[in-house]
């Protein structure tokens, strides 16, 4: 017994044998495999036993990933390391809804004032970065917009990552050298994911909103900067948060220093920071296609909701607003996030032109 | 009894294209990838359960192993070291996301992250109740680790040298895995042991 089973374990390991059962083995090794088998009973009897333990041993094997997306991904990620420079990826959120209107009505800022927006933001930016890359005309930048329903996905030649949400703009530097500054300046939302570098070859990561800066040193983050103010919510990591003066425009307190599992809202010269030790993933998970809430107040997903997808969201029993609510829905689109709220609310939810409405119709009918 | 270790053909061709990519040949990286992918992605898949961070995983690797080209040595496996480069960089970013991962756990619909459950195996695909049942026991009896390197013998087909040097392990300690987990399916469905 204990030599056969012996012999058996020879078997199982036998990369030519386990080819052969696979059915990959070559003309050759099949050959000599019929040879052997027929040379002795015994080794039928093994073979037998050999086969049915291989053949319970056997892994389901997954599908299989779509190939061609795969190597063209490597190819964009290879042509980055050689030349050097950053890759943008938009990914789109479709809106499922069909408008009933023709003609579907975004409210989209007037293209004039979009265009003043920036320039005076451009100039401000100009002046108060004290480290920043813009101020030296020699770093050319790039201007990554995203419109609503669109996320864009910037990678970097050293494996940073940053997630741009919808209706937001990031500007970056054109080219990453050796000695570029990972610099950048937000108005919206976003997500950074960066990889820490050794102590010697550190360099910088910065991220500027109008309130202020993020230095970081290898960490995961989102930071939030829409209207007044500017929100960090840290995953992982640490920062150092610098506000902005409002008449020097430089950053001129000391930095503070934030810690993980915390998130920070701040202002344009703000004096104190105050932040607050709960849960980021409500403010850090729209990134991924799963958008989680904990005791989130209904408001701020309407608000979320209104920025990203550019629609007007309208809740016809008010008081529901300070409601809050906890889980986790699909983020893929529209439909599926309006149809997720109304099932957790138990509210009906429909549609009018580019107006969401959660509750009864028939109550806001004229 | 003719156990000659044949050079298996694919092996000979993993080891050359290799030698072509050391020598900057890309399209030798892309051919390995593509040669490759379907093995690191269910092996990564089966370990993080999650199809983002195993395609992003070996996406990784493979740019590691390109930025280090002018360093790299010659493999004798070209296929364990895949396998390995793909697990050691599938713990380190567990380490990283641990925190994250955690939480997300929590939060997902309790559905058990558990890597190489013995629902992986393929007889388990079967109608036979009783089999099915007899299968689950026996394998969920044995830790992950040996699940791990039954997986990486039947399915990757690799030696037990290459279990080895895939998970890390001495030689010995590989065997023995291996044999343990068939010595179970043995003792369960041939009545011996």
């Amino acid at each position: 017994m204990t030599e056969s089973s012996s012999k058996l374990d020879t078997l199982l390991f036998d990369v030519s044998f386990g080819r052969w059962l696979s059915g990959t083995a070559s003309e050759d090794e099949k050959i000599r495999w019929q040879e052997w088998l027929e040379a002795d009973p015994e080794n039928q009897e093994l073979c037998k036993e050999a086969a049915e333990l291989w053949r319970l041993g056997q892994f389901q094997p997954y599908p299989k990933a779509d190939l061609d997306i795969e190597l063209s991904n490597l190819r964009s990620r290879l042509s980055q390391l050689s030349e050097a420079s950053s890759t943008a990826r938009i990914i789109s959120l479709p809106r499922k809804y069909k408008s009933k209107s023709n003609g579907t009505q975004r409210r989209w800022l007037p293209r004039t004032a979009f265009a003043i927006a920036v320039a005076m933001l451009a100039a401000i930016v100009w002046n108060l970065n004290p480290f920043g890359f813009l101020r030296n005309a020699n770093d050319a930048t790039k201007i990554l917009t995203t419109e609503y329903g669109k996320r864009a996905e910037l990678n970097l030649p050293d494996g940073s990552r940053v997630v741009l949400n919808a209706n937001s703009q990031l500007t970056y530097p054109a080219k990453w050298t050796s000695k570029t500054k990972r610099c950048f300046f937000l108005i919206g939302e976003a997500y950074f994911d960066v990889v820490s570098m050794p102590e010697d070859e550190q360099k910088e990561f910065v991220v500027e909103s109008r309130d202020g800066m993020i230095k970081v040193v290898g960490t995961r983050f989102a930071v939030y900067a829409r209207g007044s103010g500017t929100r960090v919510a840290l995953e992982e990591g640490l920062v150092e948060v610098m506000a902005v003066d409002t008449v020097s425009f430089k950053m001129n307190r000391e930095p503070f220093l934030l810690k993980p599992g915390h998130i920070l809202s701040f202002k344009q010269g703000a004096k104190d920071f105050h932040p607050k030790a709960i849960d980021v993933l409500p403010y850090t998970s729209w990134w991924q296609n799963e958008f989680v809430m904990n005791k989130t107040p209904l408001k701020e997903i309407v608000k979320r909701l209104e920025e990203t997808y550019g629609v007007t969201v309208k809740i016809t029993d008010e008081r529901l607003l300070e409601e809050t609510v906890s889980g986790s829905i699909e983020n893929y689109n529209l439909a599926v996030m309006t149809r997720g709220l109304s099932a957790v609310l138990k509210i009906p939810v429909r549609q009018e032109g580019n107006v969401i409405i959660f509750g009864e119709s028939g109550t806001q009918e004229n | 009894m003719a156990l000659i270790e044949t050079s298996n053909k694919l092996a000979a061709e993993d080891r050359q294209l290799w030698e072509r990519l050391r020598l900057d040949d890309e399209k030798a990286l892309e051919t390995l990838f593509t040669r490759h992918h379907h093995f690191l992605y269910d092996y990564c898949l089966k370990l993080a359960r999650s199809e983002e961070l195993a395609k992003d995983c070996i996406q990784e690797v493979f740019i590691y192993i390109w930025k280090k080209r002018k360093d790299i040595a010659s493999v004798s496996s070209v296929k364990a070291y895949l396998l390995s480069s793909v697990r050691r960089h599938y713990l380190s970013m567990l380490e990283k996301n641990r925190k994250l991962k955690n939480r997300h756990q929590s939060l997902a619909t309790g559905e058990d992250l558990y890597a190489f459950s013995p629902e992986d195996l393929v007889v388990l695909q079967e109608h036979r109740e009783e089999k099915k049942e007899l299968l689950q026991n026996a394998m969920s009896e044995i830790p992950a680790r040996m699940r791990e390197a039954l997986y990486l013998r039947t399915f990757d087909e690799l030696s037990y040298k290459e279990i080895a040097e895939v998970m890390q392990v001495s030689p010995q300690v590989a065997y023995n895995y291996v044999s343990e987990a068939f010595q179970r399916l043995k003792k369960t469905f041939l009545g011996k042991g």
